[in-house]
């Protein structure tokens, strides 16, 4: 019993270490893996469409001074938009709200988040509740703000 | 946003806050693991112990000394087959109060604690099982002394003058060691000390004891010989300091083996003023008498004051009566063992080797020569004068048959305690095999009973 | 309309590898444990409790589908189960009762996940969050009970149930900080790729520093060290973070030493932890023999450890809550003690990561918070059990028996998943994402 014991003890942290080492090799691989420029999501990227020329064109703004129709609005890989000025594009538009929307990159879509608006947000005239899959062409009204998505 | 190297920085702070945790860790982890293990704070030692089964101890024929046997279905008990006439020198193995004597001193190895904690054996055997300790003493001779001494309070040691082995060490009053923790209130409550080791560790006035210091000096050195007379009148001016003698008309001429023989205070007191002080301080340190002596188990040194640092009433008082000298009964056989080894002092030993669970012997302890306390004709002259005092002295109560005992015995006074009884001597005479030493507190004005006593162990022993 | 379903990515796959094999390596120390002590091998089964709860949470944590943080919940998952197996050869009871506290806690950490779909929201209830930590630490300052005659008030009771709201009142203010400091942040606005000029004020931190005092003072009155050294270095750290300027740390660290050094001269309970801590072989006060025990079992553990099952811990006083880092060190020894500083340092790691990826200021700022909480509390117990610092009473975060505790600290686990439910690479443009 005593060297079942023995064994036991000795079996037992060397499964621990086993745990601690493939944990650390998870951590060095997310360190190398965003050393260099990650292809949007998963490994198994999707052939799809390439996502570097996406942006939001602005069909209809409330105030034509500081965001005039036309203005292009380069997409990142996730980009916020809102009324405040901490989102990565601020819509000078009352009806929006301080966080309107999230639209961010996997597996090479981009995918459009509500994130509880007041106002909500409509794709296409249908009200989003939670995400949708953009497409090229389709028309995002946010607020008294219209855009359209190009890719 | 721009603190998020701030962030950064924190997080790398604290994750070198984690780094720095390791070096504690490897500090009480790795660096002193074994110092805390052993540490008198750990009570794990108390359940290791359980698990140990403890060597026993024997005397030098392999009796018996000290045991554990099983009590009951799942629990050991220790036990001591010679009970009260050893205890003090095998000790005791108390769950409440601890250890002493052999079973303190020699604890490491009955337990084999070293190896134990180190050994990866201890995963694959049944139970670690400790070294026994096989001691110099003989337990017939020890009973014997044991008896002998009976109700009276004082010590017996009895040594090999070849070779320094401890053969008896009695003390009395005793105790019962496997008894410790049951009668520990009361052992404590006692007026007359059970738990003292008499003969190591308590201090005797040995009266007349430093005759032989005396006598030694004077053989060695020459300045008398056996056949030298002195004149004893009952009392005389010795040096300036009234010396009186028993019985009071004196012993008329006597000779040097007389005086000695009778204990001619005058005859010695001469004697002691011839010499000098630092003479006799020269013999004092060569019997052992002034460092601090050695053994197994603990020993307290004797108190020899300087003879050169008092003045001369208290040197004639000390050499005749032994004021300021104080001597163990341990410290005493020491001397008669010099003597009886022709002059060569060795070093007493109680334990005489250590053998583990399948008999190899680990330790084996090898007599000691410590040095030389006179010449060996010297040695052999006192012999003579030790053998005469038996014959016809003071001593002669130590005399048995078919065998020649040479020894002198005496009476010293202490206060609160009465006269002591004392004896120290050797035997056979001739060629001698034990040197005995022996005290008996309150034995009466004389050292009668000491030696009658001493007698007894010599029969036990060298029949 | 189409919402992207996410299907089993690599991510969730690593999650519920590791958790998998977490769960192998809890339940062959439960067993061992069980060995150990010479108790039935048929009590095992309870430990499944551990991994099936973090295994079912893995799955209900993916109803929304963006890419998350993967690492963190097997680690919590393994440090639970170890947990376990050290407070059955504590206190048998006290061990069910942690594994109940487990279950509701990881139910609670599922719980807000859902519930707070976008943490930055919380930011607006930050005067809220800071009002109703002082408020409870405050009432259980004066209706408080304590656990010894004159320990620390730690607990709110309400019938059967109590709770020690120190705890709650830790992410109160953790929320509180973050959205202070982030609120403050929003004045100076950067375009990308610019670069900010200027950092914050002190002055600005003033209501913190205000209500971080006043906290500090509560627990220094109560002698809750443990909770005032959390709380404090909560505080430098965030100020750190706001001000970025090292000197104020360095002020805040001179005018705790000065403070400490009043509480030893004024205080016989700072005194006493102190000479506890210098000397604890030789002083007789009640506390020495804690950390003695403490050390002794290290010693006695040595680099491998007794085995799980096999230390003799009896002596050791609130061996299940503050000093469960030396029945740690006992069982498993040097190796396994590094073991666990490496998960926790890991554990911190990638709160911090969580931290730094985080797209808006208050959700970054609430990570912070929330790994440095974690850091301080590990750091501070499992240096204080080692003798590096005096002892604390503080507990170890998802090891020490403890509801409150437990609960805390799922929460906040499911608060640092929620904010890290972000989709890949860092928004801040100039700062290296690692």
């Amino acid at each position: 019993m005593d060297f079942v014991l023995a064994v036991g003890k000795y079996f037992f942290l060397a499964l621990l270490y086993v745990f601690v080492f493939l944990v650390y090799r998870a951590i060095l691989r997310d360190v190398r893996g965003a050393a260099t420029p990650a292809p949007s999501g998963s490994r198994r990227a999707h052939s799809g469409a390439p996502s570097s020329s996406a942006r939001l064109v602005v069909v209809e703004s409330p105030d034509v001074d500081r965001l005039p129709a036309g203005t292009v609005l380069p997409l990142s890989a996730a980009t916020s938009v809102g009324r405040s000025s901490e989102n990565a594009i601020e819509l000078p538009d009352r009806f929006a709200s301080a966080h309107h929307v999230l639209i961010y990159l996997t597996r090479g879509k981009h995918v459009l988040r509500d994130r509880d608006s007041t106002n909500g947000t409509f794709v296409n005239g249908t009200r989003i509740y939670s995400e949708v899959v953009l497409s090229a062409g389709d028309r995002l009204e946010i607020g008294t703000t219209i855009l359209e998505y190009r890719q | 946003m721009d603190f998020r190297p701030n962030v950064r920085k924190l997080a790398i702070a604290l994750l070198c806050g984690f780094l720095v945790l390791l070096a504690p860790l490897t500090y009480w982890q790795v660096l002193v693991a074994t110092r805390l293990q052993a540490s008198s704070y750990n009570e794990r030692a108390k359940a290791r112990r359980k698990a140990i089964r403890r060597g026993s101890i024997f005397d030098r024929n392999g009796g018996v000394l000290a045991e554990t046997q099983p009590f009951g279905s799942d629990l050991e008990e220790r036990v001591y087959p010679l009970d009260e006439a050893a205890a003090h020198v095998v000790g005791y193995y108390a769950r409440v109060h601890g250890r002493d004597g052999i079973e303190r001193t020699q604890d490491d190895a009955l337990m084999a604690l070293g190896q134990y904690l180190t050994s990866p054996k201890r995963l694959f055997s049944p139970r670690w099982v400790g070294c026994d300790v096989m001691l110099t003493l003989d337990a017939e001779a020890q009973q014997a002394a044991h008896v002998e001494l009976g109700r009276r309070r004082g010590a017996v040691v009895a040594v090999d003058p070849r070779t320094g082995e401890i053969l008896v060490m009695v003390s009395a009053p005793s105790f019962h060691p496997a008894l410790v923790d049951e009668e520990w209130p009361r052992i404590r409550q006692r007026g007359d000390a059970p738990l003292l080791n008499r003969a190591t560790a308590r201090p005797y006035r040995p009266g007349g004891a430093l005759q032989l210091i005396i006598a030694t000096a004077a053989i060695d050195l020459g300045a008398a010989r056996a056949s030298d007379t002195f004149t004893c009148r009952g009392s005389a001016d010795v040096g300036g300091m009234p010396v009186d003698c028993s019985p009071r008309r004196g012993h008329g001429q006597i000779s040097l083996t007389g005086a000695f023989a009778q204990s001619c205070r005058i005859a010695l007191a001469t004697l002691a003023t011839r010499l000098g002080p630092e003479r006799l301080d020269e013999y004092i340190r060569r019997f052992g008498w002034r460092g601090a002596p050695e053994l197994e188990i603990p020993v307290r040194r004797s108190a020899v004051r300087e003879l050169t640092a008092v003045g001369r009433a208290d040197f004639v008082a000390a050499c005749l009566d032994g004021h300021g000298v104080r001597l163990t009964p341990l410290a005493m056989c020491s001397a008669a063992a010099s003597i009886a080894n022709g002059g060569v002092r060795m070093q007493p030993y109680l334990v005489r080797s250590v053998a583990d669970v399948n008999g190899r012997v680990l330790n084996q302890t090898p007599p000691r020569r410590l040095g030389r306390v006179c010449s060996s004709w010297a040695a052999a002259e006192l012999g003579a004068l030790m053998t005469s005092a038996v014959r016809r002295g003071t001593a002669r109560r130590a005399g048995i048959s078919d065998v020649e005992v040479a020894g002198i015995a005496g009476s010293a006074e202490e206060p609160d305690v009465g006269a002591n009884s004392w004896f120290l001597g050797f035997a056979p005479a001739d060629s001698p095999e034990v040197a005995v030493a022996v005290v008996i507190e309150d034995g009466g004005g004389s050292g009668e009973q000491a030696a009658k006593l001493a007698g007894g162990v010599f029969e036990a022993m060298l029949r | 309309m189409v919402s992207v379903r996410g299907s089993r990515d690599s991510g969730a796959q690593l999650e519920r590898a590791l958790l998998l094999l977490g769960g192998g390596v809890v339940v062959i120390g439960f067993l061992l444990t069980s060995l150990g002590m010479g108790e039935s091998w048929v009590r095992t089964v309870r430990i499944f409790l551990v991994p099936g709860a973090f295994l079912l949470a893995s799955f209900a944590l993916d109803g929304i589908h963006s890419p998350r943080e993967r690492l963190i919940l097997p680690m919590v998952a393994l440090l639970c189960g170890v947990g376990i197996c050290c407070l059955w050869l504590v206190d048998d009871w006290q061990m069910s009762k942690q594994l109940l506290w487990i279950t509701l806690g990881a139910a609670l950490l599922v719980g807000t996940y859902h519930v707070v779909p976008e943490p930055a929201r919380l930011g607006r209830y930050k005067y809220l969050c800071g009002a109703i930590a002082a408020a409870l630490i405050v009432v259980t300052m004066i209706w408080g009970r304590a656990a010894t005659q004159d320990g620390p008030k730690l607990w709110l009771g309400f019938g059967p149930f109590s709770f020690q709201p120190a705890e709650a009142a830790k992410l109160l203010m953790s929320i509180f900080l973050a959205g202070f400091l982030a609120e403050r942040f929003k004045a100076q606005r950067v375009a990308p790729g610019e670069r900010s000029r200027a950092s914050p004020s002190i002055r600005y931190m003033g209501p913190v520093i205000l209500v971080v005092g006043l906290c500090l003072a509560m627990f220094v009155l109560q002698s809750d060290l443990g909770a005032a050294m959390l709380f404090f270095g909560l505080f430098v750290a965030m100020l750190y973070v706001g001000v970025g300027r090292l000197q104020y740390v360095l002020m805040s660290i001179a005018l705790f030493l000065a403070g400490a050094g009043l509480a030893y001269q004024y205080s016989p309970k700072v005194a006493s932890r102190v000479s506890i801590w210098l000397d604890p072989w030789g002083s007789g006060d009640y506390g020495a023999g804690q950390i003695r025990e403490s050390l002794l079992c290290f010693g006695e553990g040595g680099i491998f450890g007794t085995g799980l099952g096999l230390g003799m811990v009896g002596r050791l006083p609130a061996a299940s809550t503050d000093l469960i880092f030396a029945v740690i060190g006992e069982q498993m020894g040097m190796l396994g003690c590094t073991a666990i500083l490496l998960l926790y340092a890991m554990l911190v790691y990638r709160s911090f990561r969580i931290a730094w990826r985080s797209e808006d200021a208050f959700s970054s700022l609430l990570a912070t918070a929330l790994a440095t909480v974690l850091a301080v509390q590990t750091l501070t117990i499992i240096g204080g059990v080692t003798r590096l610092i005096p002892l604390t009473g503080i507990t170890l975060p998802f090891v020490s028996y403890g509801g409150s505790s437990m609960a805390t600290n799922l929460v906040a686990v499911g608060l640092l998943l929620a904010i890290s439910r972000q989709p890949g690479g860092s928004s801040v443009p100039g700062v290296t994402d690692i």
